[in-house]
């Protein structure tokens, strides 16, 4: 169990410190698409659109660090609810708005993305939940790998969905 | 023992690798199809036009600096162009003749007749020939409105060019 939370400390830092730094890339992109996403007054997009990002940041620094780890998951998993709740309130109103969850993308939010944040809530509740002493190196490394591959293929999630789509 | 754990590190980190490039492929490969899609015309409005010098079927030389008004691109065996040839004809008496300007590409002494009366035709290869390359054309029938070596608007058809002012 020790190994699966290696494994998810891995992956939710990668996911995080991707979706923060790909935000920052387009801060004024992703400003903008906040009240598309969450309809709320004009003065509280600036603020809002920081805090995600800020608070997207700092779940990617603590969640690398054991001592801070299970602080960093109990943050993952407040953010990823909120945002899944977000998009869910998104589709009910029949929106298709891009998702920015990785920078500029045009890829409209659906289930897909839904799903996406549900599983990656599920295992950083997991990495809360699992024993905090630390593995081995050997098996700690192969985790911490397998952590990352996961990573890149859930922000890689709508290019790879390409690949798959019923060409329209 | 080593040596399998060294070999199979190497691996491991050939596959990440090889995933990497797959996903820089697939997002190059998204981001080529959305720009693709509508990218008929190479040149946008605000675009500076290439040099280029021509001679119009009336033997009167055009090159850049001259070329001011309406730039059209037909060829020969384009249905389309035939389609959208009565419009530009009447478009082109309505600017006048020195205002319009039609590359003709290929070989169709009819058309090219139809099109002298009203505009200055250069007669083309295929290809569009030298004008084609100066606005990087590929694609017949298409419209250009130049102004002063820019492009200032573009269009397929010609109900879709600008209306000029004061009219």
């Amino acid at each position: 169990m020790e190994y699966l939370r290696a494994a998810c400390a891995a992956l939710i830092a990668v996911v995080f410190a991707v979706s923060s730094v790909s935000k920052l890339r387009d801060f004024r992109g992703f400003a903008r698409s906040v009240p598309v996403l969450v309809p709320m007054p004009a003065r509280w997009v600036l603020p809002v659109s920081v805090a995600v990002v800020a608070a997207e940041g700092s779940t990617a620094v603590l969640v690398v660090v054991p001592a801070t780890a299970t602080a960093g998951f109990v943050l993952a998993s407040g953010l990823l609810p909120a945002f899944t709740a977000a998009i869910a309130a998104s589709l009910r109103r029949g929106q298709r708005v891009p998702c920015r969850c990785f920078g500029a993308a045009d890829t409209p939010v659906g289930p897909r993305h839904l799903a996406r944040n549900i599983v990656l809530a599920c295992l950083a509740v997991l990495g809360a939940l699992a024993p905090e002493h630390l593995p081995p190196v050997a098996g700690a490394a192969v985790a911490v790998a397998v952590g990352v591959v996961v990573a890149v293929l859930v922000t890689a999630m709508d290019d790879i969905a390409v690949v798959f789509a019923r060409s329209s | 023992m080593p040596l399998v754990v060294a070999t199979l590190v190497l691996l491991g980190l050939f596959c990440l690798l090889n995933l990497l490039l797959t996903v820089g492929i697939l997002r190059r490969m998204r981001a080529q199809a959305a720009t693709e899609s509508g990218a008929l015309f190479a040149l946008r409005p605000g675009s500076a036009i290439g040099e280029f010098a021509a001679t119009t079927t009336d033997g009167e030389p055009v090159t850049t600096a001259t070329l001011n008004g309406t730039v059209a691109f037909f060829s020969a065996d384009c249905a389309a162009c035939h389609d959208t040839l009565p419009d530009f004809l009447a478009y082109a008496r309505d600017r006048g003749r020195d205002n319009v300007f039609a590359v003709f590409g290929g070989d169709e002494p009819d058309t090219v007749r139809a099109l002298a009366e009203v505009a200055r035709v250069v007669p083309a290869d295929l290809d569009g020939g030298q004008v084609a390359t100066a606005f990087r054309n590929t694609w017949t029938p298409a419209l250009y409105v130049v102004s002063d070596g820019r492009v200032v608007a573009t269009a397929g058809r010609v109900h879709e060019l600008p209306v000029p002012a004061g009219r």
